[in-house]
């Protein structure tokens, strides 16, 4: 008779190369806790900003008119580029950002914890080598969270518009928080939340879908027909928003293009913070 | 993370992996590199996958192991580089505790275990579910060592507890473990 306590190892651990590298590499979660950590952070700006008084701090700048290099720095005052003027700021040692002719940008706060800067015109370009989430830029609409990427931002009265060239860049405001990846694009206007990140070189059909839903949620069997693989972060953006019966289209034709987890079903993939969705958003993210 | 083998003089003599994590991912994933913790993680995974089933079903332990690592992730500031185990073990079991009261199954354990297809698993899972029934000091003990294959040294290293202790836990907790499943007392774990 065999030993029952042998049996026990088949209920071992089985490692999965990659597998916690991959969920490392997905965005990080939101927090459950959202007042929490605004009070939170709101004390802390409050002790820092009694702690520093009226003490100015910047970033070194480069300003750059009519091809004329000079050094400045970038405070808490307004820097508003002339059509002949562009500026590059080293964001301490973890990037850059060129802010173009014609735009307004300001510093709003730097420290070990988090660098954040405030865009109300123009277009910037960052590129940042630093830990998810310390570098933030604010515009009237929405907040651009980096999470390890190099990205276009952009703010006219329409709202904003972000566009990443590398790497991954939250966009977050009026309650929704989307993960704009490489080669995509999403944008965020005064009256409505970011839009669903879609990819610039899908079918302009593909984005008209996409961005018709996010208007009234129609289209949804549009954007599916027109759906290409590459598409697939698009339609895991759709998942939390998706009402009932459609939910479980873009699931099936998400998990068609891309092996969901086990554990996942249509009911939990609303929760975009999931484990298991942040799980299958790595192997998307993995796929491409 | 660094992979030693070693002979292990104990159990049963056969080459066993001994982790040890290394100084440079520790330090790094204390400064916030996400992928540093996550090869320092896959070093404590055994350790965190039989905290886990030691105290829930494992029907939800995947997910939950996603659910530590991530939670862990986020708390990195937290973390003492000197204690990353019994942190994670921490971590582990409220985690589960929380699933638990959730679900509200502090009781009623699922029946899916039961029903696993495979003889040696369904075998298994009725000898986990008698473990799951005994004292707290013996349960993570027992699985650790039966379940992920951990040497009494390396349960002490990883969950906190004394060498005196786990060896104390695994004497008694393997005595009461062959008593319960009728088994004849020898056999018992020299660690």
């Amino acid at each position: 008779m065999s030993d029952p306590l042998e049996s026990l190892k088949s209920l071992k651990y089985q490692p999965k190369p990659g597998r916690w590298e991959a969920l490392a590499s997905a965005p990080p979660r939101r927090s459950r806790r959202p007042f929490v950590v605004a009070v939170a952070l709101l004390a802390a700006a409050l002790a820092i900003g009694v702690f520093l008084g009226t003490r100015e701090h910047g970033l070194p700048m480069e300003l750059v008119v009519d091809g004329v290099r000079r050094t400045s720095s970038l405070g808490s005052r307004w820097l508003e580029t002339k059509p002949t003027e562009s500026a590059t700021v080293t964001i301490t040692d973890i990037g850059q950002v060129t802010v173009d002719p014609g735009s307004r940008v300001r510093l709003l706060n730097t420290g070990p914890a988090q660098h954040r800067l405030e865009l109300t015109r123009g277009t910037l370009h960052a590129r940042v080598t630093a830990p998810p989430r310390l570098f933030v830029v604010e515009t009237p609409t929405a907040s651009a969270i980096d999470l390890g990427c190099a990205y276009t931002l952009k703010v006219t009265d329409e709202g904003s518009e972000l566009t990443v060239e590398s790497g991954m860049v939250s966009l977050a405001g009026k309650g929704r928080e989307v993960t704009v990846l490489e080669g995509m694009r999403a944008v965020s206007s005064a009256s409505r939340a970011p839009t669903t990140p879609v990819a610039i070189d899908a079918s302009p059909a593909f984005i008209e879908a996409v961005a018709q839903f996010d208007r009234d949620g129609s289209a949804v069997e549009q954007l599916l027909i027109l759906a290409r693989p590459a598409d697939a972060a698009t339609l895991w953006h759709l998942l939390p928003v998706v009402p009932g019966v459609r939910r479980s289209a873009v699931f099936g034709m998400l998990r068609s293009m891309v092996r969901a987890p086990e554990s996942l079903t249509v009911e939990n993939s609303a929760d975009a913070n999931s484990p298991v969705m942040q799980q299958w958003f790595a192997s998307i993210i993995a796929s491409r | 993370m660094t992979l030693v083998l070693v002979l292990g003089s104990f159990d049963t003599g056969r080459r066993v992996a001994t982790f040890e994590p290394s100084r440079a991912d520790l330090d790094d994933a204390r400064r916030g590199d996400r992928l540093a913790f996550a090869r320092l993680f896959e070093g404590f995974a055994p350790m965190v996958h039989g905290v886990l089933i030691a105290h829930g079903p494992s029907s939800e332990v995947d997910d939950l192991m996603q659910d530590v690592f991530l939670t862990a992730l986020e708390r990195l500031s937290s973390m003492d580089t000197e204690r990353v185990g019994p942190w994670l073990a921490a971590i582990a079991r409220n985690r589960m505790i929380d699933s638990l009261r959730r679900r509200a199954r502090l009781v009623a354990m699922p029946t899916e275990e039961q029903g696993a297809t495979d003889p040696e698993r369904a075998e298994a899972n009725q000898v986990l579910a008698i473990i799951r029934t005994m004292p707290d000091t013996y349960r993570e003990t027992l699985v650790l060592k039966l379940v992920e294959g951990l040497s009494g040294k390396e349960i002490a290293e990883q969950t906190g507890l004394t060498p005196d202790s786990v060896r104390v836990n695994l004497h008694r907790g393997m005595r009461m473990l062959r008593e319960r499943l009728g088994l004849s007392p020898e056999g018992d774990l020299d660690e």
